[in-house]
């Protein structure tokens, strides 16, 4: 569906992307700052990159330099904003209408299911002023779909709204998908709307392409440190090399205090540092040191401190030289008689400890 | 109560300055646009040259009005192939002159006022499937509407009131060219004129000052968009 | 371009406020010339205001007055007779005709008697290699006449213009010229009008003619417009009256007779 290489650097900012997609929904998640709206609007035609190939089923819309550039209003695609942007001077029926053939679509039966879609046929006559936040956010998207695009583009199209308006809008966009059956490229920062609405995921950090697959493995595992930022890992730890296990497929990082943890098989070189992280669930607690066990890590510590947040404990250990979180139900910690000062062992899966490049 | 002879003076002012406003609205459209939104190096020089009436004396523009539409000038010889005529001493220098010197007013103006208009809405346009052009009239222009307005009554007065460049290329010639301000100075020679300058200084304020005020409540409008 | 007395209009000029500046300049200029009376290093000034036809004589007596330091103006009489009455600064004031003396006279804005010391005729002109060349009077002028052409004159009150205008009226062709006549704000405007071609013709003195580059078509019948005097006097609001009276006096003096003959003046 979409193929695209855009090289453009600008202010001290470098971004170099390559891929491919068949979509349907394309989601571009990374931190702030990667380089995802800058591609958007490469994409949109915002943008004259300084090297770029985009094609959209096989159809060229950019190939620099020196080749063809198409302004944004010759790409068939429509783009929808953070910021709804709905054109003051008109009513919703007018910005609605906006793009050319708008108006006709409007009348078509097409039109009354994308109204009916976004709930914005009692809003028709409206002016643009007191609509609220969802209100005007469901407004642009029935512009954007009206202008009959052949891609959707969405930039962080819930970023500004509450969690509950925000699940709204997902909700519309999921029915869009399924019920209008328009492709869509999107930009967020929220690992649920991945998970929910892309069929493909490009994660972006600093300018560059880390990873690209289905949103669940990708998330899984994320290969940048940004991104396992983002993502909500809550272990992450930068420590020094020890040793490598080549046929034992570990290798053992320092904690400090005798302690060393093993994490899956790297080529960093010993004395070297390297990022690892791993999430809270991957942490179980033993009040004994447990035997027979698969999991390499069986480290004692110390429980620092015991949170308790809403149907979630987060307890907070440690080891070594070094914190780590780990996340039990609140049945488990009364049980074990978790508090602070409890002597306890931690068990951590090497599969379980992602290396950050 | 003014004389007939007044009134014909107030009208021809308002008359000129009319004309000279609405000759200058699309070059001052354009060039506000421009001055917005070019990026390019050459845009600062282009402001300079758009401004330099603002700066100069009125009469040096005057001069140099003159210099440019003399008879002898090409400029000059184009408009008497055009018209039979010649630019000086007639009504057209009048409202030329008048133009002249209120067009960096009305380009500020609208330069000020497409500033002020989202770019990102413009982007949205584009991005629904609207040209260039569509856009401009369809986003930028409507939105940056009550600051051209205001341009445009800033630049109309400025054009009742002008003296300096007018003298010098339009003379003082009965009906054509005598206009408020010129009315005014030629009484200031004639012995007992005190009383019909007073006249024509009432009208000329309140003129002036409705123009002003009206010039106001539009860009507190455009400042509101 | 010649120096005018007061400052060259540019917004709309404004009666009531022309006179406090004038006022308020007047008092910070006595005060300023008392100070200046008191160092007797710093060289008097007298302050001239003159009818732009005079500008080269004025300015060659300027140069050879002794004892104090002449400082010229020129422009149209009837504006500077106007400024003078408004409390514009001025110690002397020379006039191309007898009315605007009377209107200060009347104002009380003299010092003492005004002399006659010139007179001038008026003239037609037109630009170097004019058609018109060979016209003789104004009623062939007219006649020949193209439709677009302007014939420069000074405003009405001017001195120059008024001449002419009375002139034209005698000959019954004033109506006839109106639709023609371009108001310049004083001689040697219409002097520039017609060198710069913008004007076929014009009316100036013939001494302005003189030191311009145009052609003279013909002189005006001194019977058919009151005599070209020029006047001088002192003013009663100078600064500094002595030089004043002292430099009318030199007015009439064997050098300044020389500079207004050699210019083409006649001596009364």
């Amino acid at each position: 569906m979409l193929e695209l290489r855009v090289r453009h650097r600008f202010r001290g900012f470098a971004l170099d992307v390559e891929l491919a997609t068949e979509g349907p929904v394309l989601g571009v998640f990374g931190p702030s700052a990667s380089g995802k709206t800058t591609l958007l609007h490469a994409l949109a035609g915002l943008l004259r990159p300084q090297q770029a190939r985009i094609a959209m089923r096989g159809r060229e819309l950019c190939v620099r330099p020196g080749g063809r550039w198409l302004p944004p209003e010759a790409r068939q695609l429509a783009l929808v904003t953070q910021d709804p942007l709905l054109f003051p001077h008109r009513s919703v029926r007018g910005n609605l209408a906006f793009a050319p053939g708008a108006a006709q679509r409007l009348a078509s039966e097409a039109g009354r299911r994308v109204l009916e879609v976004l709930r914005v046929e009692p809003l028709l006559e409206r002016g643009v002023d007191h609509l609220s936040g969802g209100e005007r956010q469901r407004v642009a998207l029935g512009r954007a779909l009206l202008a009959g695009p052949e891609l959707l583009l969405l930039d962080e199209p819930t970023s500004s709204l509450d969690a509950e308006l925000s699940r709204e809008v997902l909700g519309l966009l999921l029915r869009v998908k399924r019920e209008l059956g328009v492709p869509m490229v999107f930009i967020t920062h929220r690992a649920a709307e991945l998970l929910a609405l892309a069929d493909d995921c490009a994660v972006l950090d600093a300018g560059r392409l880390v990873a690209q697959g289905p949103p669940v493995e990708v998330l899984k595992r994320p290969r940048a440190l940004g991104v396992a930022n983002l993502v909500g890992v809550d272990n992450l730890l930068r420590l020094p090399v020890l040793a490598h296990d080549e046929p034992g497929g570990v290798t053992l990082l320092d904690l400090g205090s005798g302690l060393r943890l093993a994490a899956p098989l790297c080529d960093a070189l010993p004395g070297a540092r390297v990022d690892v992280g791993f999430y809270a669930d991957e942490v179980l607690l033993c009040l004994e040191p447990p035997a027979g066990l698969s999991a390499r890590n069986a480290l004692p510590c110390e429980v620092r401190a015991v949170d308790v947040l809403g149907h979630e404990v987060l307890a907070e250990l440690r080891l070594g030289e070094i914190r780590v979180r780990a996340r039990l139900t609140p049945l488990a910690a009364r049980e074990l008689g978790l508090a602070a000062g409890t002597r306890a062992v931690a068990v951590v899966k090497t599969a379980g400890i992602h290396h950050l490049g | 109560m003014p004389s007939e002879a007044e009134w014909e003076v107030v009208l021809l002012s308002v008359r000129v300055a009319a004309l000279a406003v609405a000759a200058s609205l699309l070059p001052g459209i354009l060039l506000g646009w421009l001055l917005a939104r070019w990026q390019h190096p050459l845009r600062a020089l282009l402001q300079g040259v758009v401004m330099l009436p603002l700066v100069l004396p009125p009469v040096v523009t005057g001069y140099l009005l003159l210099f440019l539409l003399g008879r002898s000038r090409p400029l000059g010889r184009a408009w008497h192939a055009l018209t039979g005529g010649y630019i000086a001493y007639t009504t057209a220098a009048c409202v030329i002159a008048a133009a002249v010197v209120g067009f960096p007013l009305l380009v500020e103006a609208i330069r000020l006022a497409v500033l002020g208009v989202d770019r990102r809405l413009e982007q949205v346009s584009r991005s629904l499937g609207r040209g260039a052009l569509d856009t401009f009239a369809r986003v930028t222009l409507p939105l940056s509407l009550p600051g051209v307005l205001a341009g445009a009554v800033l630049s109309y007065a400025r054009a009742l009131g002008e003296f300096g460049a007018t003298i010098v290329l339009a003379g003082n010639v009965a009906g054509e060219t005598r206009t408020i301000p010129v009315a005014v100075y030629t009484l200031l020679n004639v012995r007992d004129g005190e009383a019909g300058i007073l006249r024509l200084t009432a009208v000329s304020v309140a003129l002036a000052l409705a123009a002003l005020l009206g010039s106001f409540w539009l860009s507190a409008r455009q400042r509101r968009a | 371009m010649r120096r005018v007395a007061g400052s060259f209009p540019g917004p709309l000029p404004r009666v009531r406020a022309r006179r406090r500046a004038a006022a308020a300049l007047a008092t910070a200029l006595a005060l300023a010339g008392g100070a200046v009376a008191t160092r007797a290093e710093e060289p008097a000034t007298v302050r001239v205001l003159a009818a732009a036809s005079l500008t080269e004589v004025v300015e060659g007596l300027a140069k050879r007055f002794e004892g104090a330091r002449v400082v010229p103006s020129f422009g149209a009489s009837s504006e500077l007779a106007r400024q003078i009455k408004d409390g514009a600064p001025a110690d002397v004031f020379v006039s191309a005709s007898p009315d605007w003396i009377d209107f200060l006279r009347e104002a009380k804005a003299l010092d003492g008697d005004a002399i006659v010391l010139a007179r001038n005729q008026l003239v037609c002109i037109a630009p170097k290699g004019s058609a018109l060349r060979g016209v003789g009077d104004p009623k062939a002028l007219l006649s020949r006449l193209a439709k677009g052409d302007h014939v420069a004159i000074a405003d009405a009150g001017v001195p120059a213009g008024e001449y002419a205008r009375k002139s034209l009226e005698h000959a019954g062709l004033l109506a006839g010229y109106e639709p023609r006549l371009v108001g310049q704000k004083d001689v040697r405007a219409v002097l520039r009008a017609v060198e710069q071609g913008e004007a076929q013709a014009g009316f100036v003195y013939a001494t302005d003619a003189r030191v311009g580059s145009v052609e003279t078509l013909f002189a005006f019948d001194p019977k058919t417009h009151p005599p070209i005097e020029y006047l001088a006097a002192a003013l009663r609001g100078a600064a500094n009256p002595t030089d004043a009276r002292r430099f009318v006096a030199f007015l009439r003096s064997e050098s300044a007779r020389k500079l207004l003959t050699d210019a083409g003046f006649a001596l009364p």
